[in-house]
């Protein structure tokens, strides 16, 4: 690991460039202790130095306080309305969504969803403010103090209740309107660049200058990323022609606006796995600014994004700075985050890069504004750890690590650094670490005015302001961006202006506080491992974007790549050779690549197989289930072992992408350890409860006898796994019937749970034909159950062949198929509607359960919903699944090609054509179909599933909406369903109503999580229990009951 | 019985459905014990305890933080009661149809009730007693053979011997549609189905609901654990 306080060494910055690069990636989710143990040196300060800092911010803060005009109605507004308060989230939520609401009715139905859920009441004597008191909620109804009429002991009377039940809704809403635009007016500068020109003149009178930054979300489409490119064009050019004449005394005054650049407006697949755009297409888009920007004598910073794309984003800085068009300027700067643990070295990477082409970059540090999503995703991917500090006082550290390291000699001249914070404490760090003036200090604009005020007079320093141009619309996700990272109570400029937090809080070092702590990491935020904490481990899963990862994971899989896999049927152990039909298996994206070889079983060895497995029924039955559970753990461990191979067989036989195979392979590890602790939960001591003749029973359970597996080639692994393993754990064995088309992987999980040290009589294995082999199994009076997932017309033929036995009905647990509707509203944010349809109805290329089909679309916003997605479709990239840039692999056969290829045609006649995705040029060597949407007018129109990569999109109208649920009911399906709305109420009622098994809001509908989500669904759509739940595991058992005072044992025979 | 008279009352009931499931356990189950006084079944009031008591409305699961993931259930649909006429005259039998209706009807579901003997009934009126609607629980006069085509259940709860039993789920496995669940008791002196732990289970189908909680206000939880003092 990179030893931190080398930063320093002479001639540190000399090393070739690729030297610091290497330093980089490693760190991204780098043990937290480890590393802050390595930085705090650099940021404790000495005795003399904490002495100034505390001296330095003791007396900003006091005068900041004595400041009549400190609280601002933002500010104060925060203090009352912290986001950890049920108030404070609902207010966000209006904040964000109102104004983008076209319908009227829509509006008002979330205007009345947020007033009438919280208490509000209780925050108009909370504060100490008289502001807060009087003007909550006048300044958000009215945008102005509303007198409250007082009950005769002094308490304001029932306002908020009067007020609302008062008014009629299209006058709420018209006030509730103005106050989000008050509120808007507080953040935006203006809503054109030159208004916010305009309005900026008063600031920079004082001595401040300015950076620009244009509102808007991530481009989703190229039309998007062209109307970001154009706005920062204009933008450019209007800062070039602004003639305003410096008349403050302060060193901004006199220096011209700069703008800022969000990369990920500017094209819309601006990720890792399309680095080959980005640094090509996209990166000719920035030049084209940067040219525009350098005539015009416009300074330029580009912004910091998620982790995932920091190392991207600086090659891509690296291509920009040093190309011939930048070289020389000296004004292209970047923005870092001090949260990130990459932090320290990409900062000696910049100014080694620096030094070496002469030119300065202007570099803005911030702390970093996704932690909360930072440590969400890497929770839900399983990754090894996050890329962010877990603690507030571990990134206050490493923020001021990087700036004592920005400030050294080394670096001057080199980085022009750029210190972003509203906290008095670090800014009183800064000018106390400082031994040159060479920096400038950043506030965002309506924040933390009163603490720059006082140092723009007491120093001569420059302060530029970081302002938001734009739509009031646009402004509201951004804002509520901006209050989270200031909002929440442990914030600085929330206790900045809190009159009842003592200043000494406020101004420990956060190195101290930090060295203060037991452990250096946040022990209430577990690893993502350990998300599940005692109970059993989290699946583990790669980062594929990130370099250092990448690249070992890759050294796992190459070795796979042009293995032939030679495998066949098992029986007690043995590989079966003999009364074999040999299959050849190739990669459905490449029919020239042979995956290997399977030996499809014949009807006389399923006989042979039920033999073996009745005959180990008993001993396995009766092995404890510490031992069963402890076999199944074994195998979760092996599994993530065998990686490389799996991921290999996961692209080479099922065709699936990168991060599929990776969820694929996770979702197998987490099926054996969860089924591992339930069959331990409910099966390691008996039960004892009253009976209803007030006898005491005792309950135990045991497995049934032999289960057969039938499993679909859409999840090869994960569901093989997931009937197998329940079914084991509970003390069953097991005949496996894997589906024909990946019976290779399934060969080799079975291999590795022999080798985890399941007996060999407790499973078989017999891949072949399903008609064939499934007919004979299910037919057998030996078979005790059989856990089934594939299609409803399969189930069925497996539910008559049971049920001709002549024997008593066993369990038959079926996961059969769906017409998996989204329905959205009018209150939804388009961007991450389309992100979320794009995920759920083409990843996997549509083959999934879950999958969505039908999805509705409140009329009101179709027409700014149905471009966006083909937009977003046109930047789908299909192809070979083994490549990171490929976002849609094969569809799995030619049967299942030319049944979707007829649907589309069908579909071309009957409905509204909407978009299709581009196919490579060389899509004819497998069975691609490509992402295709239509408009139809309802989801009675169509008869079946189409398990593919089709989507079929539906307007309704908002009042229509218990028609599309009546609808979606009326298919008869119940798997998945999807809802997007901000609207609380709106949400329940669709999910009361709809008979759905799995149900998403605000999200996409796929990928289900073992233990978190558990899986299945109603009607059409499945028997239940849910895979993956607490219920599943106790359908593979049967009870045995004692009753005490009559010592009978009874079993419970039923199915 | 006519088809149409059959359909009907399938029809009649599937609207009352949805009514009855939204009503929630602790609700139904209140009604329910107030049918079964008069009835002296100390067996379905042991099963309304029991779902009373082991099958809580919703269960929070564990996840990342900023998201909440809840497990739930809810009836099934429209469950037929139905039993095998040859072992239906002893007080033993009784007690076993009664526990079935009283079970679907406490988990959710609306019931057609086949009309076996005098007790089914009785149990029938007890119901309508305590205002239980007579869409939510209806009598039927049609034979067995003729509930078990029809695929307007979504699950049979069958009292009777091993042979009619099979047949049964041979008739219910040659229907199109949903694979209706047959939950049936063959043993009338110990009821090892009926009072097997997973028995209410069987009547209810499970839902799972995830919320990105981020969405709607960002992830305060993880952002106050982030500020912690400790």
């Amino acid at each position: 690991m990179f030893k931190a306080t080398d930063i320093f060494n002479p001639g540190f910055l000399d090393q070739p460039l690729s030297n610091l690069w290497q330093l980089i990636s490693p760190l991204y989710a780098v043990d937290e202790s480890i590393w802050l143990k390595e930085l705090l040196p650099l940021a404790a300060p000495d005795a003399h130095e904490r002495q100034r800092i505390t001296q330095g911010a003791t007396t900003l803060i006091e005068q900041v306080r004595a400041d009549d005009g400190a609280i601002h109605m933002i500010d104060a507004l925060l203090l009352e309305y912290s986001l950890d308060s049920h108030e404070g989230i609902l207010l966000m939520c209006l904040a964000e969504a109102l104004m983008r609401i076209p319908d009227a009715d829509t509006a008002d139905a979330l205007i009345r969803d947020k007033l009438s859920v919280a208490d509000w009441k209780a925050h108009l004597k909370n504060s100490d403010s008289l502001f807060v008191n009087a003007s909550t909620w006048g300044l958000l109804l009215t945008g102005k103090v509303v007198s409250l009429d007082e009950n005769k002991d002094g308490t304001p009377s029932n306002v908020i209740n009067r007020f609302v039940n008062k008014m009629s809704e299209p006058v709420i809403r018209k006030v509730m309107n103005q106050a989000m635009k008050i509120m808007g007016h507080q953040f935006v500068l203006g809503r054109t660049i030159k208004e916010a020109l305009k309005n900026g003149r008063s600031d920079r009178d004082k001595g401040y200058s300015y950076s620009f930054d244009m509102l808007g979300e991530a481009a989703l489409t190229a039309q998007d990323a062209d109307k970001y490119f154009t706005d920062y064009e204009q933008a450019i050019t209007a800062v070039g022609q602004d003639n305003y004449q410096g008349k403050g005394k302060g060193k901004g005054s006199r220096s011209k606006p700069t703008i800022s650049i969000k990369l990920s407006a500017l094209h819309p697949r601006y990720e890792v796995g399309q680095k080959t755009r980005v640094l090509g297409e996209m990166c000719d888009k920035v030049l084209e600014l940067i040219c525009h920007a350098r005539a015009s004598g416009v300074g330029i910073t580009i912004d910091a994004e998620e982790a995932d794309r920091l190392e991207l984003s600086l090659e891509l800085f690296q291509q920009l700075y040093q190309h011939e068009s930048t070289r020389g300027w000296g004004e292209f700067g970047l923005v870092i985050q001090a949260y990130s643990k990459r932090a320290l070295p990409v900062l000696a990477w910049l100014a080694a890069l620096a030094k070496s082409q002469g030119d300065r970059i202007p570099l803005r540090l911030v702390k970093g504004a996704y932690w909360d999503s930072e440590i969400k995703n890497c929770q839900q991917r399983g990754l090894s750890g996050y890329p962010v500090y877990t603690r507030k006082e571990a990134t206050d550290t490493a923020y001021l690590a990087c700036a004592r390291f920005l400030l050294s000699e080394s670096v001057h001249g080199h980085i022009y650094p750029q210190f972003a914070s509203h906290n008095a404490h670090t800014a009183a760090s800064v000018i106390a670490m400082s031994t040159h003036t060479d920096f400038e200090f950043q506030r965002l604009h309506g924040m933390g005015d009163a603490l720059y005020n006082r140092i723009i007079k007491d120093n001569d320093v420059n302060v530029r302001i970081y302002a938001p141009v734009g739509n009031h619309k646009d402004l509201l996700p951004y804002l509520v961006r901006r209050l989270l990272e200031n909002g929440a109570n442990s914030s600085f400029v929330h206790r900045l202006v809190d009159a009842r937090c003592p200043i000494s809080e406020l101004v420990h070092h956060p190195a101290d506080v930090l060295s203060s702590r037991q452990i250096l990491a946040n022990p209430y935020i577990p690893l993502p491992a350990q998300l599940f904490g005692d109970e059993r481990k989290n699946s583990h899963g790669f980062n594929i974007e990130i370099e250092a990862e990448s690249a070992s994971f890759d050294a796992m899989i190459q070795p796979f790549m042009s293995t032939t896999w030679q495998a066949g049927p098992i029986i007690n152990g043995e590989v079966i050779s003999t009364d074999v039909t040999q299959q050849h298996i190739t990669a459905p994206y490449n029919h020239d690549q042979t995956v290997g070889q399977i030996n499809w079983a014949s009807a006389s060895h399923v006989d042979e197989a039920l033999s073996y497995a009745a005959a180990a029924y008993p001993s396995w039955r009766d092995t404890p289930v510490e031992v069963r559970a402890t076999a199944l753990e074994r195998l979760a461990d092996l599994l993530e072992i065998n990686y490389g191979e799996l991921m290999a067989l996961c692209h080479r036989e099922a065709g699936k992408t990168l991060q599929d195979s990776i969820d694929e392979i996770r979702e197998a590890v987490d099926f054996c350890r969860y089924y591992a602790v339930q069959a331990r939960l409910a099966m390691t001591d008996a039960i004892s409860m009253p009976a209803f003749d007030n006898t005491t029973t005792t309950i135990e359970r045991q497995g049934r006898g032999i289960f057969v597996c039938i499993s679909p080639w859409n999840f090869p692994l994960a569901i093989f796994l997931g009937q197998i393993s329940a079914a084991l754990a509970a003390g069953n064995t097991v005949i496996a019937k894997p589906a024909e088309q990946t019976s290779i992987i399934a060969f080799r999980a079975i291999q590795l749970m022999l080798e985890a040290g399941i007996p060999a009589g407790a499973i078989q294995l017999l891949p072949g034909d399903g008609a064939i082999l499934g007919a004979a199994l299910t037919s057998d009076k030996r078979v005790a159950g059989v856990a089934f997932t594939g299609s409803t017309g399969t189930a069925q033929r497996i539910n008559r062949s049971l049920a001709n036995r002549d024997a008593e009905p066993v369990p038959f647990i079926a996961e059969t198929g769906g017409q998996n509707a989204m329905i959205i509203d009018s209150t939804c944010l388009p961007e991450q509607v389309v992100r979320d349809v794009v995920r759920s109805a083409f990843a996997s290329a549509g083959q999934r359960c879950s999958a969505l089909r039908v999805l509705f679309v409140q009329q009101d916003v179709a027409d700014r919903i149905i471009p966006m997605l083909r937009g977003a479709m046109q930047e789908q990239a299909v192809g070979n699944p083994e490549l990171h840039q490929t976002d849609v692999g094969p569809v799995i056969n030619k049967t299942a090609q030319s049944g979707l290829l007829k649907h589309i045609e069908r579909m071309q006649e009957s409905a509204t054509f909407i978009a299709q995705s581009p196919l490579p040029s060389d899509a004819d060597k497998g069975t691609f179909v490509a992402p295709t949407a239509f408009e139809i007018s309802g989801i009675d129109l169509l008869t079946e599933e189409q398990f593919g990569p089709i989507l079929h999109v539906v307007r309704y109208k908002s009042r229509e909406l218990d028609k599309v649920i009546d609808s979606i009911n009326a298919s008869g399906f119940g798997l998945t369903l999807g809802v997007h709305t901000r609207n609380e109420t709106t949400a329940r009622h669709i999910t009361a109503r709809v008979r759905a098994g799995n149900i998403y809001i605000n999200r996409d509908q796929v990928g289900a999580v073992v233990g978190v989500q558990p899986f299945g669904g109603q009607g059409l759509s499945g028997t239940g229990p849910k895979a993956g739940g607490p219920h599943y595991l106790k359908r593979f058992t049967r009870e045995i009951q004692s009753t005490q005072t009559q010592s009978t044992q009874t079993q419970n025979k039923q199915a | 019985m006519t088809i149409q008279t059959l359909d009907n009352a399938v029809m009649k009931a599937e609207s009352a459905w949805e009514a009855w499931n939204a009503l929630g356990a602790a609700a139904r189950i209140v009604q329910l014990k107030k049918a079964a006084q008069e009835l002296n079944q100390p067996l379905v009031n042991w099963l309304l305890n029991n779902v009373a008591a082991s099958m809580p409305d919703s269960v929070i699961l564990p996840g990342p933080t900023g998201e909440a993931n809840s497990l739930n259930w809810s009836g099934r649909g429209v469950i037929c009661i139905c039993a095998d006429s040859a072992a239906s005259d002893t007080a033993a039998f009784d007690t076993a149809i009664a526990a079935q209706l009283f079970t679907a009807l406490a988990t959710g579901n609306v019931v057609i009730m086949q009309t076996v003997d005098k007790y089914a009934h009785q149990l029938h009126a007890a119901l309508l007693n305590t205002g239980i609607g007579d869409s939510i629980a209806q009598l039927t006069s049609a034979s067995i053979d003729e509930l078990s085509r029809h695929e307007g259940f979504h699950a049979y709860a069958f009292c009777g011997m091993p042979a009619p039993l099979i047949t049964l789920n041979k008739t219910l496995s040659q229907r199109n549609g949903v694979l209706a669940q047959l939950i049936s008791e063959t043993e009338f002196e110990t009821y090892p189905t009926l009072t097997s732990l997973d028995y209410p289970w069987r009547f209810v189908t499970e839902s799972t609901l995830s919320v990105n909680t981020t969405a709607v206000g960002g992830n305060a939880t993880l952002l106050e654990l982030g500020g912690k003092d400790h």
